[in-house]
């Protein structure tokens, strides 16, 4: 035997393994985004926080401020109506209309969106892709005119802030969130401040969260079982309703592109060509392409359970009623006003197509999406109306 | 003489000998003009390696390529039907085409020319979709090699096998000293189709008194562009029920430095003792991609495997241990995302030890019962195999 020959490689092996060995890690560097943790964000700190434009820097202050012209009367036209008139706390923001009404009493084309997380959408508006911060959604209810909502216009916006102007507690607030200007009380401040209260309005203790941190016994087996339904492809729920906020427009500071995303989800079919009600007709209003007819952007659904009726026209009263909608892969209209079939609209998503459940199973679909319901959102004083307390 | 499969098995044949294919159990002869043949392999698995989800994705790797795990159940590993044909002393076209497991279709796995210059015979050039040949896991068959699954290394740094269009030359500076270089297109993982693939290999062969070793050294470096784990996101259906992974895209440059050797030494008559090691260093700088997320990513991965085994007439013991380093860093604003999402959170080291005793029926067949213990997954796993290689040289003249 040649003692020396297997020495040497007895020598070798044993450098070498020496040498490929090392501890196994994966370190992550975000960049310091996390460095403004310190607001109350009501964010989890395993989530990223939401993006904030560099003009508007999120504050307490900004945020109480914000959260009392939310609830105050004042800010509109004929001092009758607030923003929480359409968007209550106990149903998650929004009103429980199928479509908005305003302060003089004209209906909106919309049913008020639910304002929840909505710091993280990647646009603001059920069809207007090119409408994507707060701060440019904050002023448009305040001084829209078809509809009217808030009913702020030329002939009495100073006098809706010469009100605001009256109220000491603005005096003092207006001052401590733009410390860096001597008259702070104009509406480009107003919508900032709006636009961090909203920022602020963050959702992520359901029951479903609660599972995922680890508590088995959050949800019900149901829900389970409805869990697995959405995130299927056989449902396809998750590809437009997916990610940490259960929808494809999401945007936060872990990500390089926004995805302003708008689907067409098969409602209306008024033509046989695609076509939607007038007023309500999605993108094609904004960019005018074929293309884009009856594409509207997926809302998240933290808090479904609370924001009935759904679509954007508040056209579906049920959450049952939904889950069957998608199951026949559109809407058939049949009688009444906007008859066709929109499972046959040619700019339908290509995830909207018919599937079975049995009752069973839609019974556990619903309830996972029940265990989206986040209590402590719809309870928590820190949105609560302030001229209340 | 005969030459038994499992020679053949336990050796990198034709490592040291001018690009060829590994058939030499075969006595294939080597002034043959036409040599057809044909080779198989069968396994029953008692288990297959996945997560929760049925996938084999170890954390903490970017995985890709033909690495895929066995199945449960029997299954062919492969099935391959080749031939030489040595139409001049130094030229020569080789090809082969086999199915793998996990595939219904026929497919063309190598197709290339062998040619040794008159006046420079110390060089030999095949040029076509050919086999790498820089180490004894660069590529290979579950027909032709020692243990049915692919070697940890090859699974993780090289999705397995490396055959793709190329071109090799070797130089047989010295009987026992050969230097070669390989340019790959780059279609095999961790390049990217067309964006290319170098290598360099040294590769010696010794004999000291009765122990014969085989050692080489090698370096690759490859480019990839978006390159996406194409096994899990291919033929991705929206009607099946299925597990689809987060698409993450790998653009950057990987470097790959290896060092093997095999030996062999007679204890009697009867009894060989052999040795066989590889170790890879594999580095990869680029940046992760997903959609929405983008991050600038770092990765420093080694592994190694060593082989030891007896041989007793017609039997063989063999032992595998395998084991693997994972170091990734991920920096910019999507790094958190992108790491969960490319599966790339881990601490652990993932490794598998495989005990593995073959049986050489008779010139063409061979029989071998495995033990595997696996650690590459959050959750350990262990599996029995039995199986069989059959390799046939079919026509010669």
């Amino acid at each position: 035997m040649n003692s020396r020959g297997w020495l040497a490689i007895g020598i070798i092996t044993i450098m070498t393994s020496a040498c490929v060995e090392q501890d196994s890690q994966t370190l992550i560097n975000t960049g310091g985004l996390d460095n403004d943790r310190s607001f109350n964000w009501n964010i989890p700190a395993n989530y990223p926080l939401p993006v904030v434009h560099a003009d508007n820097p999120i504050s307490e202050e900004k945020f109480q401020l914000g959260r009392h012209l939310f609830y105050d009367q004042r800010l509109s036209g004929p001092a009758n109506f607030s923003c929480a008139s359409c968007h209550r706390q106990e149903l998650a923001f929004t009103d429980g209309l199928a479509q908005a009404i305003g302060a003089t009493g004209q209906k909106h084309p919309r049913s008020a969106q639910a304002l929840v997380n909505i710091a993280y959408n990647a646009s603001v508006n059920w069809g207007n892709p090119t409408t994507v911060t707060l701060e440019q959604q904050a002023p448009i209810p305040l001084f829209n005119e078809f509809p009217v909502e808030m009913g702020v216009n030329d002939s009495n916006q100073a006098q809706v802030l010469a009100r605001l102007q009256a109220e000491p507690r603005y005096q003092r607030m207006f001052k401590a969130a733009f410390p860096n200007e001597t008259q702070p009380i104009h509406f480009a401040n107003i919508a900032k401040a709006l636009a961090s209260f909203e920022r602020g309005l963050n959702s992520f203790n359901s029951p479903f969260d609660q599972y995922e941190a680890g508590n088995q016994f959050a949800i019900t087996q149901a829900a389970k079982r409805g869990m697995n339904l959405f995130f299927n492809e056989k449902t396809e729920c998750f590809h437009c309703h997916g990610g940490m906020n259960f929808t494809l427009s999401s945007f936060d500071r872990s990500q390089s592109f926004a995805d302003t995303e708008f689907f067409n989800n098969g409602l209306y079919n008024l033509d046989g060509k695609g076509k939607y009600p007038d007023g309500g007709e999605g993108i094609f209003e904004i960019t005018g392409k074929p293309e884009d007819m009856g594409r509207f952007r997926p809302p998240t659904l933290r808090n479904i359970a609370l924001t009935a009726p759904y679509m954007h026209d508040g056209s579906i009263e049920s959450l049952d009623a939904v889950i069957r909608h998608y199951m026949r892969g559109g809407r058939h209209i049949t009688t009444a006003v906007n008859a066709g079939d929109g499972r046959a609209n040619p700019y339908k998503s290509g995830f909207v197509r018919p599937f079975d459940l049995s009752e069973q199973e839609i019974a556990d679909l619903r309830e996972f999406l029940e265990s989206l319901t986040d209590d402590s959102f719809i309870n928590n004083p820190r949105f609560a109306n302030p001229w209340a307390e | 003489m005969r030459r038994l499969i499992l020679s053949s098995l336990l050796w990198p044949a034709g490592l040291l000998a001018h690009s060829g294919e590994t058939h030499d159990n075969l006595e294939l002869e080597p002034t043959a003009q036409l040599q057809i043949g044909a080779m198989f392999s069968a396994t029953a698995y008692s288990a297959q390696a996945t997560d929760v989800h049925g996938l084999w994705r170890i954390p903490g790797l970017l995985m890709g390529g033909e690495a895929l795990p066995n199945a449960k159940g029997a299954q062919v590993d492969d099935a391959h039907l080749w031939a030489r044909y040595q139409w001049q002393p130094n030229s020569a076209v080789y090809a082969a085409v086999g199915t793998h497991a996990g595939h219904t279709e026929l497919s063309l796995e190598n197709l290339y020319l062998d040619y040794q210059p008159a006046k420079f015979e110390k060089l030999n050039l095949a040029a076509g979709l050919m086999d790498a040949r820089f180490s004894p896991n660069a590529s290979s068959h579950p027909s032709e090699r020692q243990f049915v699954e692919t070697s940890l290394l090859a699974e993780a740094f090289w999705g397995g096998s490396i055959h793709d269009l190329g071109l090799r030359l070797d130089w047989q500076a010295h009987p026992q000293l050969k230097f070669g270089v390989e340019l790959h297109d780059g279609d095999f993982f961790p390049a990217s189709k067309g964006e290319g693939a170098q290598v360099l290999f040294a590769q010696t062969e010794q004999q000291l008194q009765e122990l014969k070793l085989k050692a080489g050294i090698w370096g690759l470096q490859a480019q990839a562009v978006q390159r996406g784990d194409e096994r899990y996101q291919t033929g991705h259906s929206h009607s099946s029920s299925s597990f689809t992974p987060p698409d993450v895209r790998f653009t950057g440059k990987s470097a790959l430095m290896g060092l093997w050797l095999t030996s062999s030494l007679p204890l009697s008559e009867t009894l060989q003792a052999g040795f066989d090691y590889e170790a890879v260093q594999a580095k990869a700088e680029g940046e992760l991609s997903e959609t929405n997320y983008q991050a600038a990513y770092q990765a420093k991965h080694l592994g190694y495997t060593l082989t030891p085994n007896l041989q007793y007439g017609a039997w063989n013991l063999s032992y595998r241990f395998e084991k693997l380093s994972l170091d990734n860093r991920l920096i910019g604003a999507g790094a958190a995302v992108l790491a969960q999402d490319a599966n790339l959170l881990n601490t652990a080291q993932p490794q598998r030890q495989t005990l593995q005793l073959a049986w050489q029926a008779n010139k063409n067949l061979l029989w071998r019962a495995a033990y595997t213990q696996d650690d590459t997954l959050a959750q350990a796993d262990e599996r029995f195999s039995v199986g069989l290689v059959w390799q046939q040289l079919l026509h010669e003249y």
